[in-house]
């Protein structure tokens, strides 16, 4: 849950660059900018304990820190071995998780999964986020708030101008956000990229993997 | 009394100031007066409708007594009803024609809810030196 002075802040500074804005107005288009970061740069992520039985293959899984479930990373065995799965089926805040093969044995399976935020909000009417996302990305979310607030029309601050420029400011920080989520926030890590003069095919599209699918072997 | 404009009576109270209709009899009843007052909540619905997102559900508060009712509007915003209020009040009055006193404060009470300068309030009494159409 996002910490009173985190909020504070966001808001104080919010309040300060949008001279006529109301406090009502500012949490809704808070909700917006979160749900836009979060769900964008994938920063939100859990590990959920799957209990994995026989011959079972649908289980429903739930987040058990707050958010919804948006997006299947993995799902491991207890040796850290992947298991083929899908998600194909979302019922907020909570998820269908499909095995794709059925196992024989008991086990407890982990999977990894992305979230979002999700309703109800607080009492406050402040959207029940991650407590370490302001004090990491307080910039980026100022500007993605202040952003969305400049674009509404008719108010004493609109500004289509100074909204376009908060708002890529507001793009770039879910470009980091999300670089860093994918990096586990290690700083340099995966910085090496293969050299382009060895290329020979391109990744646009999607890239096939080895693990197969109850459609196929992944071609 | 509360003077920070949190309560039906506190708005009230300040509109029969901008009014100068604070000795009984009055000159516009608490009913007139209520009227106005709900009837600059419903125009600020419509010019801001953020104002009433949380508070209320998207609806509006209606009042029917002068009372010590909470509203349920920012602080920074509380003039602007005062003054829409107002505005309302003299755009009915039937003693003494204020159109032009009445059409500034309406027009007050709409650049403080959707612009950043308001407009001086001007008109006054109509008289042999202040003409009035």
């Amino acid at each position: 849950m996002i910490q009173d002075r985190d909020l504070n802040r966001l808001l104080n500074q919010a309040r300060v660059k949008l001279p006529g804005s109301s406090d009502a107005g500012l949490k809704a288009e808070l909700w917006d900018t979160l749900d836009e970061f979060i769900g964008d740069s994938n920063c939100w992520q859990e590990w959920i304990t799957v209990n994995v039985v026989p011959n079972e293959q649908d289980y429903m899984i739930t987040p058990a820190h707050g958010g919804m479930i948006l997006r299947l990373v993995a799902v491991f065995d207890p040796n850290r071995i992947g298991l083929p799965s899908v998600m194909q089926h979302v019922f907020p805040p909570s998820a269908k998780l499909h095995l794709v093969w059925p196992q024989n044995i008991n086990m407890t399976a982990k999977a990894h999964v992305v979230k979002n935020i999700i309703l109800p909000n607080t009492k406050d009417e402040v959207p029940d986020a991650p407590d370490w996302l302001l004090p990491l990305y307080t910039l980026r979310v100022e500007d993605g708030l202040v952003g969305r607030m400049m674009a509404q029309p008719g108010k004493s601050y609109s500004n289509d101008k100074r909204s376009d420029y908060h708002l890529k400011r507001f793009r770039d920080g879910i470009v980091i956000a999300k670089t860093a989520a994918m990096r586990a926030n290690l700083f340099g890590g995966q910085s090496w990229r293969y050299p382009g003069n060895f290329r020979t095919t391109t990744q646009r599209g999607g890239v096939s993997t080895p693990f197969p699918t109850d459609q196929g072997w992944g071609n | 009394m509360a003077d920070n404009l949190d309560s039906v009576d506190a708005y009230i109270k300040d509109v029969r100031t901008l009014l100068q209709d604070v000795i009984p009899p009055f000159r516009y009843s608490d009913t007139s007066l209520l009227v106005a007052f709900n009837t600059a909540l419903l125009e600020g619905r419509r010019l801001r409708p953020d104002l009433f997102v949380f508070h209320n559900h998207l609806r509006v508060p209606s009042y029917t007594g002068v009372s010590g009712e909470l509203v349920p509007i920012e602080p920074q915003f509380r003039l602007a009803f005062v003054y829409g209020t107002s505005g309302h009040a003299l755009m009915r009055d039937q003693e003494d024609t204020q159109d032009e006193r009445s059409n500034m404060f309406v027009g007050a009470f709409q650049s403080i809810l959707t612009g950043l300068k308001v407009p001086p309030i001007g008109g006054g009494t109509p008289g042999p030196k202040n003409p009035q159409a």
